[in-house]
């Protein structure tokens, strides 16, 4: 017997392992656990929060808590990588390992299936990209907006008035700043730096009057300032991030201070060598490679009530540098629009008061591994339809009492 | 048929099995008790004097009405039947008139809110539960839960405000205070304050919506608008009486502008009546469909009095008429019994039907009526009753032809009990035309006949008795669990559905799967329950084939649990991807369906890793029940995530629930350990289960 060990390479001792029951089972109990603190965690931090806590790839660990951050259970790895680890045991022991033949043909085809939709998950977690498209009715847009990203655009004001194409300081430089760092972005096209710094991830643009002034070692700029705000945990989208600017020329000296909030619509404005020029703190812009043309939105709710009983959107797709591939859509509630790894989604529509345009928002996903896990829900439906119809047969014929060594009467 | 069942008798553990019997048929008892205590109003009749009985024709008329409730056409019965819900808390109350007991259902409550407000009153309507809420306003009850009437709360206060006036200007109060400082600044007792003072102001909604019908203005002459308005004289309807609504209703906004400049005290207190009015006309039941077929909305009479007054009426004739005959109604009630009563609430009914039916809305008025009045569940429940009693006495009379005879009794009242379920889901599923499942109450009814279903094609399979009662016993349960909710959620349960949810094939598909998943977690769960309480009882004669034979029923259903908990909660995933955008969010619903899919995996790699025997199965699939629970309400109750429409607060049920499960859960570690440290040649050997 000794020998016998001794001939296994630890290469496969370590496919051994990695294939067995036992990291398996450990890895579905962990994520159960993990699952089942990701859900009640929620009631307290919300959605958003608790999906970052656990199920991030950067979350290594974790350390369940409770409503008022007491520890009420071990840490725990992170749910992702625990998902990796099973994902790797299904492919070295459900799949590679197992034994392989018609008899197991059910079992070998549903796990490879949810192999497939864990892979499918990691495609999507890697390079799915999401945003809001909201179009008044009668108007075009080819760009959306990342809700939970938020970047600076600076731009000139031509003669008329209007925005020149702008430059952009991206959310990724901002948002690794604290209250306490600064940022130095500068642009070819301009010749002044831009020096971010205060930056607060959640916060309110206050006005400072003399019944209610900026707290001490607040700075207050053209009378505003920013307040860092409480974290609104069952709606991400409502925390607003702000920071303050300094337009600084070429010799380091200050042109203009700002503050940028960006729960403000509106540019701040400041001069430069006679040109003027805006600055916006908003939502990143995602451009599309294509037009969407909304003709008509509408929708009706059930009569007497709020509550929506259908919504529907009418838009063309307009293609191509010379805009002639055109094609219809109807968006509706549970029916997207789908073309070319593309998905526009009705998230939701303004019914418009007497006098204005009502508008229709959608939620824009790019996502190559969209339909990949439909593919594997009817491959593993399959796949247990078979194993466990062949079980229930064999259950049957095994259940029944054994009429001739009972030493009851049989009765029929 | 045989009727070989397995819980083999051994004559020296007859006691123990009549033993067995008797505690089952108890805790049968205590949970019909438990159920009864919500469906069963106390047993306190109240006293209302002059009270008399609408007649059972004016009840049937009433019922079938049309209302527009919301979002849809329902009978009045069903409206009645879920406000009286809200109020009260349950469908039928007692009042002594005159020495007689007289039962009041929905509709005769709501017959007596619309036609009879001074009977009404002293009617024991709201249901309390905390009376210390109402010490503040000198609103005194004998026992902490009561039932009062609007002239209790009434009689509280001082002499400075009565305990109404008292109650509300609190409510008031607290509901400002929310609003400014957040829902955490009031205690449980302020937060119960609150809705208990809109349940009375909502009550007083209702009732004086149709004091407009009920005549008895104050008096005005007529002829003193002349001074102000000359013309408003030849305006009113003169056929009708001054003391009546409708003599002045062709002009009343006229009539209010001249009373206000008349300035006089009689004026003033006229004006003030029409203004209250038709205020509260408002707030009745939507009974007056739309004159346009364009439109949908359907009228209460004080909306649509006032799109009469701002001229907005395609037909203002027309209701004129329907004024008057709501109008005549209100005068004939004073007579509730009598023939003319009858012949007009008929024909109102009538004309509401046809007009309804003219904009094809209302075709299933007919069958909702008689889906509440069948009450196929409260059948469903007695035969399910019945097949588990006479099961229980067939786990001591089993041999011979009364065992034979007890046996088909048993199978004969499952079975009807199980038509009756299943033609309630089918009765629910054409009126309301979506599948079985479509909101939280649905599951409850579908989940109850999975169980049976399943557990009864498992007898047939294996023929052993011990299913049937298990079935019967689950029958029982959800059954009652399905009145439990809604009593207590009194939200009508076939209201249309939103938008997102508004998909048949996502509700065929998803829906149902996923709740047949949660079916199979729970017949598992409470077959490793009966397991574990036989076994450490100790009663069969062959308890290794016993063993065997539970342990692989209760792994295949676990199989079972686990295919339709895995595709529902894959095609849930898919049905997010098309309407959310993401297939995946990790929202508490979907995480939900996702612990019972792993817990079934754990289960079956545990097996098959050969850690988890017989014993390890049991104990894992009665705490794979709360699992379930979990998933199917507790994850509700968190009130987080997308699947906001499926909120729910304090089921308490739930916690009964967990608290079975972790006794059953200790029963078996008890039953199992004596068996492990039992002398080993009577100990068990451990079922064989087919390897996967």
């Amino acid at each position: 017997m000794s020998d016998s060990k001794k001939e296994i390479s630890l290469g496969k001792r370590v496919f051994r392992i990695l294939s067995g029951y036992e990291i398996a089972v450990v890895c579905l109990s962990l994520l159960f656990i993990l699952t089942f603190f990701g859900t009640i965690e929620q009631k307290w931090f919300g959605l958003w929060s608790t999906i970052h806590k656990y199920f991030d790839i950067k979350s290594l660990y974790v350390l369940p808590t409770r409503g008022d951050g007491k520890p009420i259970f071990f840490p725990l790895p992170g749910a992702y990588w625990v998902i990796v680890v099973l994902g790797i045991n299904m492919l070295c022991g459900a799949i590679i390992r197992a034994r392989k033949g018609w008899k197991k043909f059910g079992v070998l085809l549903s796990h490879c299936a949810i192999l497939f939709m864990l892979f499918a998950g990691a495609v999507s977690s890697v390079t799915k990209e999401e945003g809001h498209m909201r179009i008044l009715q009668g108007e075009k847009s080819d760009y959306a907006q990342k809700l939970f990203k938020h970047e600076i655009e600076i731009f000139k004001y031509d003669e008329n008035g209007d925005r020149e194409p702008p430059a952009i300081v991206r959310s990724k430089h901002i948002k690794s700043l604290g209250p306490k760092k600064k940022l130095n972005a500068t642009f070819e096209k301009f010749d002044f730096t831009l020096q971010v710094d205060h930056f607060l991830p959640v916060a309110e643009l206050a006005l400072a009057s003399p019944s209610s002034p900026a707290p001490d070692g607040v700075e207050v700029v053209d009378g505003f300032f920013l307040v860092e705000t409480e974290k609104n945990i069952q709606q991400e989208e409502a925390n607003l991030p702000g920071c303050y600017v300094t337009v600084k020329d070429e010799s380091g000296g200050t042109i203009q201070r700002l503050v940028l909030w960006a729960g403000n619509p509106y540019p701040v404005s400041f001069t430069h060598g006679g040109q003027r020029y805006g600055v916006t703190y908003l939502m990143e812009v995602w451009p599309m490679p294509f037009m969407v043309d909304l003709h008509r939105t509408f929708g009706e709710d059930h009569p007497g009530t709020n509550i929506p009983r259908w919504f529907q959107s009418d838009i063309t797709k307009i293609d191509g540098d010379d805009g002639e591939q055109r094609e219809d859509y109807k968006i509706v509630m549970n029916e997207p629009a789908r073309h070319g790894g593309y998905t526009l989604y009705q998230a939701g529509y303004t019914k418009a008061a007497e006098g204005e345009t009502p508008s229709s928002t959608f939620a824009v996903v790019k996502n190559p591994s969209d339909k990949w896990p439909e593919y594997a829900l009817y491959a593993s439906t399959i796949g247990l339809l078979i194993h466990f119809i062949t079980m229930l047969f064999r259950f049957a014929g095994g259940s029944r009492p054994k009429k001739l060594k009972t030493t009851e009467p049989s009765v029929s | 048929m045989s009727a070989n069942p397995l819980p083999n008798p051994d004559p020296e553990s007859k006691a123990l099995r009549w033993g067995l019997a008797i505690f089952f048929l108890l805790v049968l008892f205590a949970l019909i008790a438990f159920g009864i205590r919500g469906v069963i109003p106390p047993t306190d009749v109240r006293e209302v004097d002059a009270y008399s009985p609408w007649s059972e024709e004016v009840v049937e008329a009433a019922s079938a009405i049309p209302v527009q409730d919301g979002g849809r056409i329902k009978p009045l019965a069903t409206f009645a039947r879920f406000k009286m819900l809200t109020f009260h808390g349950s469908l039928t109350m007692k009042v002594k008139s005159g020495g007689t007991v007289h039962k009041i259902g929905p509709v005769e409550w709501l017959l007596d809110c619309m036609f009879r407000p001074e009977l009404v009153d002293n009617l024991p309507v709201f249901r309390l539960d905390d009376s210390d809420i109402l010490k503040p306003f000198g609103i005194e009850t004998k026992d902490r839960r009561a039932r009062l009437s609007f002239k209790d709360i009434e009689n509280g206060g001082d002499a400075d405000e009565d305990g109404f006036q008292k109650l509300i200007n609190r409510g008031r109060d607290l509901l400002q205070q929310r609003e400014e400082l957040g829902e955490d600044s009031l205690s449980p007792n302020e937060k119960k304050t609150v809705e208990f003072a809109q349940l009375v102001l909502n009550y007083t909604g209702i009732r004086d919506s149709f004091d407009i019908l009920r005549g008895g203005l104050p008096e005005l002459d007529p002829k003193q608008l002349a001074y102000v308005d000359e013309a408003v004289l030849e305006m009113l309807d003169k056929v009708s009486d001054p003391s009546r609504f409708s003599y002045w209703m062709p002009v009343v906004d006229r009539v209010i502008a001249s009373t206000r400049r008349l300035e006089t005290p009689e004026a003033r207190e006229f004006e003030y009546e029409l203004n209250r009015q038709l205020t509260f006309a408002k707030y009745g039941p939507v009974i007056l469909p739309p004159q346009s077929k364009d439109e949908e909305e359907w009228t209460s009479l004080g909306n649509g009095m006032e799109k009469f007054l701002q001229g907005k009426l395609e037909e203002p004739t027309a209701m004129m008429k329907d004024f008057k005959a709501l109008e005549d109604l209100g005068e004939l009630s004073k007579k509730p019994n009598s023939e003319d009563f009858l012949k007009s609430l008929t024909a109102f009914k009538d004309d509401l039907r046809e007009r309804a039916g003219s904009r094809d809305e209302g075709e299933k008025i007919d069958s909702e009526v008689s889906y509440y009045e069948r009450n196929h569940f409260m059948h469903a429940l007695i035969w399910f009753i019945a097949a588990f009693v006479v099961s229980a006495i067939g786990w001591i009379v089993r041999e011979g032809k009364a065992g034979r005879i007890v046996g088909w009794i048993t199978s004969i009242l499952y079975v009807t009990g199980s038509a009756y379920l299943l033609a309630g889901i089918v009765h629910r599923f054409i009126i309301t035309g979506r599948p079985p499942v479509s909101n939280l109450y649905d599951t409850i009814p579908f989940i109850s006949a999975g169980a049976v279903i399943v557990l009864g094609i498992s007898e047939l399979l294996t023929r052993r008795r011990i299913l049937l009662s298990v079935g019967a016993a689950l029958g029982v349960m959800g059954l009652f669990f399905a009145f439990r909710f809604e009593l207590g959620d009194a939200q009508d349960n076939m209201d249309p559905l939103r938008a997102v949810l508004d998909s048949n094939y996502w509700l065929a598909t998803h829906v149902v799967t996923v709740t047949i998943g949660y079916c199979g977690g729970l017949v598992a769960c409470f077959l490793s329950m009966v397991y574990v309480f036989l076994a450490l009882a100790g009663v069969m004669k062959d308890p290794k084939a016993f063993h065997r034979f539970m342990t692989r029923a209760v792994y295949g259903i676990t199989c079972f649990t686990l295919l339709f908990a895995l595709v529902g909660t894959v095609l849930g995933g898919i049905w997010a991807n098309d309407s959310w955008g993401r297939f995946w969010g990790w929202d508490p619903k979907e995480n939900g369906a996702l612990l019972i899919v792993l817990w079934c995996l754990i289960i079956l790699h545990c097996r098959l890793a050969g850690w988890m025997k017989g014993w390890g199965l049991h104990l894992m699939s009665i705490l794979g029940g709360s699992v379930v629970v979990f998933s199917w309400w507790g994850v509700n109750m968190l009130e987080v995530g997308l699947h906001s429409y499926g909120f729910i607060k304090g089921a308490s049920t739930v916690y009964y629930f967990y608290f079975a499960t972790l006794i059953a859960f200790l029963v078996g570690v008890v039953a199992w350990a004596i068996e492990k440290f039992q002398p080993k040649q009577s100990r068990q050997t451990s079922p064989v289960i087919p390897k996967v």
